[in-house]
């Protein structure tokens, strides 16, 4: 469906076709070219003076901005009108067609009416009304970027985002696996035990781009539930989690009822957990039971579930698609980070970068903890306000600082083993590689106790990274020898 | 609680957009930023910051007319549950911050 901006400039009043030719020599062939004009130099180029241009500009940009409701055009359009019928329509005509009430029709017969000032009417008048705009003008973005420095922007409107964050609530009765889901949303070590969660736990979260989310866990034993409503209230995303077993499961529909009351327009997801035990109901039973709510069955203690319970936690946020697409990147990031420091000795380079940075790090944290006490302080609006500046800048500044650590940590050259084990007198080694192209890649190698070394090749660039018992030694894996 | 577009305006154009979260689609809320638009042709007085809860969001705004040419509209679109006072603090430190880039103050 074409729409006016699209339109041809031939339609704006008073352009004809000498100034449409010349115009088209330029690439003003559109209503849409002919608003975004910069006037001197068309005017320059093309011998048309500056007034005119400037009379064309303006039709062409109140066109641009003229919005038609999408339903009421298609309800004009079934009855095939042309522009010109629609001028000359009656308004209880048009009400009858649009089913809009007075005000309203007389709102679309305004607008109907400027077009008859900005088009040429011989032009329109065989032009269907559905021609007229039905997706409204979107303006171009970005300018800022050619009038100050555009990360700086970007840095201040994220430092924002995460002075205001989220919160997500982890709610579910004693035992049901929340500080284990907490654990992996946070790629933290899951409990060995079940601890009871005492009162509250409070944890500050990383969703994919967003780089400050807080969780709350709540306390599942009954003793707490005084605790429960207030705790629910103001949350952005809840996430209630059961253990899967019918009983609970039944008694959990308390939670949603007390959800319904307190809040009710919050995102709501069930966590179906422990879907490994047995006896488990399937989610979209417990979907079925718990009142139709986005279910997702998990089983916590499996660290490959990471991403799943992330992107629900994105979903329920209504994250825009930039920073939810960052979630598969922090898990592989976190993944390899987290697996090789388990097993990896930094090469001493490496490890001194990274302490020369925590000790920046250090700096900052007590940059930030001296801001916190001076604002503390009697202060007037202005310095108040510049201290406030000065803290989101330094947390900020702490934040990134966290991120060089982790590409540090990720472009070293150092080859991390992340699993071995022995099978029939083999011993199949996992091998993942950050390549000096950049490229990570997972291999698994299978040697014999006789093999003294292997060659591994990146599939990007065919560099290759030969292990030997050096590298074991280095890794530590002495009982791979 | 969560900030989910930043969005700046001068005179009829977007100059910035930031988006973390989902907002309505622009066929919505077109017709709310026209008359912001229009809006900010005539203010005489700086807004230092204003609400609008529609169905699903907030919208706060504010204006800075400090700077060279045409005066600054920042919108920040939050949720509705998300307090007026802290909205207030971001929103009037993201203003000054950026108008002070642009040669305002």
């Amino acid at each position: 469906m074409s729409t006016i901006p699209e339109l041809p400039v031939s339609v704006i009043q008073g352009v004809g076709e000498q100034i449409t030719k010349k115009l088209g020599k330029v690439g003003v062939k559109t209503v849409s070219d002919l608003a975004a004009i910069e006037i001197l130099e068309i005017s320059k180029k093309l011998k048309i003076p500056q007034h005119i241009l400037i009379e064309f500009r303006k039709k062409a940009r109140q066109l641009r901005e003229l919005i038609f409701d999408f339903e009421i055009i298609k309800k004009l359009e079934d009855k095939k009108l042309m522009i010109n019928d629609l001028i000359e329509l009656s308004i209880e005509k048009v009400q009858k067609i649009t089913g809009l009430n007075e005000e309203d029709a007389l709102k679309l017969l305004d607008k109907v009416s400027i077009l008859t000032i900005v088009l040429d009417a011989e032009r329109c008048k065989n032009l269907p009304v559905s021609s007229l705009q039905t997706k409204p003008y979107i303006p171009e973005t970005g300018e800022l970027e050619k009038l100050v420095d555009i990360k700086k922007v970007d840095t201040l409107a994220d430092s924002i985002l995460n002075e205001i964050p989220p919160k997500i609530s982890l709610i579910g009765f004693s035992g049901t696996g929340k500080t284990t889901i907490g654990n992996l949303i946070q790629n933290e070590e899951f409990p060995k035990t079940h601890l009871p969660t005492m009162t509250l736990d409070i944890d500050n979260i990383v969703i994919g781009g967003l780089q400050n989310c807080i969780l709350f866990d709540c306390a599942g034993q009954e003793q707490f539930s005084f605790l429960w409503n207030r705790f629910i209230k103001n949350s952005d995303a809840i996430i209630l989690v059961t253990d899967s077993q019918e009983d609970n499961v039944k008694k959990s529909i308390f939670f949603i009822e007390q959800i319904r009351k307190e809040t009710p327009k919050t995102p709501l997801a069930i966590i179906a957990n422990k879907q490994d035990l047995p006896n488990a109901m399937k989610p979209d039973k417990i979907k079925e039971i718990l009142g139709g709510y986005r279910t997702e069955g998990l089983v916590a203690i499996e660290r490959e579930n990471r991403e799943k319970i992330l992107t629900l936690i994105a979903d329920l946020l209504k994250l825009s698609p930039e920073l939810k697409n960052m979630i598969p990147i922090q898990v592989k990031t976190d993944t390899i980070i987290r697996e090789a420091e388990i097993v990896t000795q930094y090469p001493e380079s490496v490890v001194n970068e990274i302490k020369s940075i925590e000790k920046e790090m250090e700096q900052i944290e007590k940059e930030i903890n001296d801001l916190k006490l001076e604002l503390k302080k009697e202060l007037s609006e202005e310095e108040a306000r510049n201290l406030r500046i000065k803290l989101i800048v330094s947390k900020a500044k702490l934040r990134n600082k966290q991120n060089e650590i982790n590409a540090i940590k990720l472009r070293s050259d150092s080859i991390t083993c992340l699993s071995f084990d022995i099978h029939q007198g083999m011993r199949n080694v996992s091998y993942i590689i950050q390549c000096k192209c950049g490229n990570i890649y997972k291999v698994l190698y299978e040697v014999d106790r006789g093999t003294e070394s292997v060659v591994l090749t990146c599939p990007v660039c065919g560099s290759e990274y030969v292990a030997d018992e050096s590298t074991w030694n280095e890794l530590k894996l002495d009982s791979f020898k | 609680m969560m900030l989910r577009n930043i969005l700046v305006i001068q005179g009829k154009e977007i100059i910035y957009n930031r988006k973390y979260g989902e907002t309505y689609p622009w066929e919505a809320i077109a017709p709310l930023y026209l008359s912001l638009t229009y809006f900010l042709d005539e203010i005489v007085d700086d807004v230092e910051i204003d609400f609008m809860n529609t169905v699903h969001y907030k919208i706060a705004y504010s204006t800075n007319s400090s700077v060279p040419g045409r005066p600054l509209l920042f919108i920040f679109v939050t949720d509705l549950g998300d307090p007026n006072d802290i909205i207030k603090e971001q929103i009037t430190l993201f203003n000054s911050e950026v108008s002070k880039m642009l040669g305002g103050v």
